[in-house]
Parts: C-alpha cells; sequence; structure tokens
C-alpha cells in the first residue's frame, strides 16, 4: 500500500532547481502544489503499470525508480533509472497513449503527482514551462539517437563498464567517494545492460580482478575511474 | 538540389495529418510565404549531421532515411521519414546541431521553415505546440525502441522488426512488395547487425516463405510469422 505523506512544498523542493520546473513564477509554483498530491512508497512497490492511461505526472521527491518493460519470458527490460527530480510517464500523457513501461521503486521513495490537467494549463499559460517541457523531450530524442550506434558497436564487457558509470552519474557516490550510491541485485544490473544474469556477474568479477571495482555484497565500490572510463569506451 | 515553385500550404494533401493541421488559413498563407522549397535526388542528403540547425524541413512528398554512423563505420538507421513529416524538429528546438543526417532514399521535395518562424508559430498556437509535442514524443518512442531492440532482442527479431517497420512506413506496391528498393535500405543498417549476418536471415526468412526477395524489393509473405517471430 502506498501512504499519503506530507505534501511538499513545491516552492521550497531542493531538486526544482534541477527540473522542468525551474522556470516557474511563485504563483505558478504554489498552485502547483496546491494542484498536486505525493504518495510514499516501499522498496519494490509499483508506480504505474505498463498498459495503463496516464492521468497526470510523476515527479521523484525522494529516491529511486527504475522504468521497465516486461520483455518475452517475462524477462525485465529496463529502459532507464530516474531520480530526484526526474519526471516520470510524461510521454504518454502528452502523446495520451498508455504508459509503455512501469514505474517500479527502488528503494523507499515520495513521489509527487501532478494531475493532467494542472500540467496543461501550464503549458498553455506559461511558455517558460512549455518551452522547457518540450527540449526536454528533444533531448531525449537526442540522447536516444546516440544510444542506437553507442550500444550496437561495444560489447558486453564494455556495455557493463558504462552501466556501473551511468549507476554512478544517476545516483552519485556515497560519503567514502568510491561507493556508487545504489545497491542493485546481479539480475537488476543485467536488465540493464541487456544480457544474462551470468555474464553479468562473470564480467564484474573480471573488472574485480584487474582492481578496477571491488564488490560488497550489491554495493560496487569505483576503485580505478579511470580505468573504467577506457573499458566502457574502447571505441570512442 | 534545384528549386521549384513553392507548393501552396492551405492546398497541402498531408495537411490533416501534419503539425500544421490546426493552423488558421492566415498562419498557412504565412507559411507559404516565408518558406522555400528544395527537390533532392535520390541520394542526396537534405542536411548533415554537424550542420547548425536553421530550419525544420517538412517532407512535402518522397521517402528520406535520417541515420548515424558508428566509430567503425558501420550505418545505423535512426528513422525513416514519409510525406507529410518533419525532420531536424529536435535539433531545431534545442537551438543544436542535427544530429542524425537525413538522405533522400527516392526523389524528394521538401519545404523549408526557418527556424525563428516555425518557433514563434508554436509558441503562438497552442494546437501547433501540442502536435510538435506529441510527434517528438512519438519519435523518442520509436527510436528507444529500436534501442531496446538492440539491446534485448536476437538479430532475427531485429530483422522481423524493421521489415515491419519499413512496410508500415513505405506500405505496398503493385506487387505486394514492401514499397522501398533494398539498395536504397540496407536491412543490416536497420537490425545494426552484421551484413552477412542479416544477409543469411533473410535467406532464411525466405526459405521459411515467410518473405520473398523480387528484385531489389522485399515482400512479405506471412506477416502474421513476422510479428510471432518478433514476439518470441
Amino acid at each position: 500500500m502506498t501512504n499519503k505523506a506530507d505534501i511538499p512544498d513545491c516552492e521550497n523542493c531542493k531538486t526544482r532547481s534541477k527540473s522542468i520546473f525551474c522556470d516557474l513564477k511563485n504563483d505558478e509554483l504554489a498552485k502547483l502544489s496546491y494542484n498536486k498530491g505525493c504518495s510514499s512508497y516501499k522498496k519494490g512497490q509499483v508506480i504505474f503499470y505498463e498498459g495503463r492511461r496516464p492521468t497526470g505526472l510523476y515527479c521523484i521527491n525522494i529516491g529511486k525508480v527504475k522504468i521497465a518493460k516486461l520483455g518475452e519470458e517475462g524477462k525485465e527490460q529496463i529502459v532507464r533509472l530516474a531520480k530526484e527530480g526526474d519526471i516520470l510517464g510524461y510521454r504518454s500523457l502528452i502523446s495520451g497513449d498508455s504508459y509503455s513501461a512501469s514505474a517500479e521503486t527502488l528503494e523507499e521513495t515520495s513521489v509527487c503527482f501532478i494531475p493532467k490537467d494542472a500540467i496543461f494549463d501550464l503549458i498553455k499559460d506559461s511558455s517558460n514551462f512549455s518551452i522547457k517541457f518540450m527540449q526536454l523531450v528533444s533531448k531525449d530524442l537526442k540522447s536516444a539517437e546516440n544510444k542506437v550506434t553507442d550500444l550496437a558497436q561495444k560489447h558486453v564487457r564494455e556495455r557493463v563498464a558504462e552501466a556501473l558509470l551511468m549507476l554512478k552519474e544517476t545516483y552519485g557516490m556515497e560519503d567514502d567517494e568510491q561507493t556508487i550510491a545504489i545497491a542493485l541485485t546481479r539480475e537488476v544490473l543485467a536488465n540493464i545492460v541487456g544480457t544474462a544474469t551470468e555474464t553479468v556477474i562473470r564480467l564484474l568479477s573480471e573488472l574485480k580482478q584487474d582492481k578496477v571495482i571491488a564488490l560488497e555484497g550489491r554495493k560496487i565500490k569505483i576503485l580505478k575511474l579511470k580505468q573504467l572510463i577506457r573499458t566502457a569506451s574502447i571505441y570512442d | 538540389m534545384t528549386k521549384n515553385n513553392i507548393p501552396d500550404c492551405t492546398k497541402c494533401k498531408n495537411m490533416a495529418t501534419s503539425v500544421f493541421a490546426t493552423c488558421s488559413i492566415d498562419e498557412k498563407q504565412k507559411i507559404s510565404e516565408i518558406k522555400n522549397f528544395s527537390s533532392f535526388k535520390k541520394g542526396e542528403s537534405i542536411f548533415k549531421e554537424g550542420e547548425d540547425a536553421l530550419a525544420v524541413f517538412y517532407l512535402n512528398q518522397g521517402k528520406v532515411k535520417t541515420l548515424k554512423t558508428d566509430k567503425k563505420g558501420k550505418v545505423h538507421i535512426i528513422s525513416l521519414a514519409k510525406d507529410g513529416d518533419l525532420l531536424g524538429l529536435h535539433a531545431v528546438i534545442n537551438t543544436s546541431k542535427y544530429n542524425a543526417p537525413a538522405v533522400a532514399i527516392a526523389d524528394t521535395s521538401v519545404c523549408i521553415i526557418p527556424k525563428d518562424d516555425f518557433l514563434d508559430l508554436i509558441k503562438e498556437n497552442q494546437n501547433a505546440f501540442m502536435k510538435v509535442m506529441k510527434l517528438l514524443c512519438y519519435d523518442v518512442d520509436t527510436v528507444e525502441k529500436r534501442v531496446m531492440g538492440i539491446k534485448h532482442l536476437t538479430v532475427t527479431q531485429r530483422l522481423a522488426e524493421g521489415l515491419l517497420l519499413l512496410q508500415q512506413t513505405f506500405g505496398e506496391d503493385k506487387e505486394n512488395c514492401v514499397n522501398i528498393s533494398l539498395h536504397d535500405i540496407e536491412l543490416s543498417s536497420l537490425t545494426s547487425a552484421n551484413k552477412v549476418v542479416t544477409r543469411n536471415l533473410v535467406k532464411k526468412l525466405q526459405d521459411q516463405g515467410i518473405i520473398d526477395l523480387k528484385k531489389d524489393k522485399v515482400k512479405i509473405l506471412n506477416t502474421d510469422k513476422l510479428k510471432s517471430i518478433l514476439r518470441n
């Protein structure tokens, strides 16, 4: 079950400067705070399901979320990972299609929900917001285009290294500045890379043997960042 | 590239499905006045990767592929465009450079709408703005599907997906062949796999009676079978 949390105030949101709401005026933010809801989820709960129709936009207040499709034989295909300040489900909201993937929490997470009408009002009333929104979608398109060539030329070993770098970029490091600030099962890692779990296990232990990374249960430490970058981008 | 008589936007046959569908007659006339019009022969580039994005290109008539070349020199098709589609959109919106070059794969004519005029139009016309947003979202979904395909599908599945995409985009000719020459669309650039591997898989699908090759064209004999390959 999800719990209704205290609704955080958009004006004081610490991730606002990095979100698409960064350019909103104070009265627009106050209206947004008034219109939205906020729910808390435990680890492993689903925020929305693939195939359902969107009724609004989700914005992560605190926590980590994976966006994934169900592939053949129930195998999970992770599309992307999201962090605080990221918005979820916006493409389906705009296109009016059902969600093409599900969103599931990776740890305790609180998510604000902004109803469809409130978003469309903002698009109508704030040209700053609508342009910002449009630029976000455009950037997604460019990065998806680049991924096509990037992926096709890479071997699994490079893609595993790349996935670790992506995790570091998205979630940052813990206080020791070595440990990636997210703990994922090997299976989830495999679903990010798009390979078998055994392959990920083998390649991680190879990287460990080369002293590029260290493994402590599900936590991964990056010992030699430069070498990991090199491993990820042999052809770059 | 040659200049022709500029077609009238108010009479455009693809208007109903384009992002300009909800524009007023005045707005359409204004676009007609400011736009440019060019024809490209098969194989010519409409824009190149890394060029500053100064305009969006409305595909008046023809067929276009956008592609990217990886560091090993292999070409990957990113998207396919047909009559009424808009090219160069995201580069214009982000005031950046064109990311994936567009090449004509049939004789093609495009209307060229300057960046500032286009941005003004979508700023002023809410409906046009939403249409452009929808189009962008659709484009992201299509390309992301390609990405997920490379990560999670087998080459055979990607081939099936590529063939279905060609059929869906370009339709079929009188002989029920997919209406595009395989000289212009190298199938391996849709599967992102090795040419020989792709050719062998095409042969396999042909042997199974799912597709047939006629000269430079492909005929899909069993669409359902192709779809079930994609699902399995």
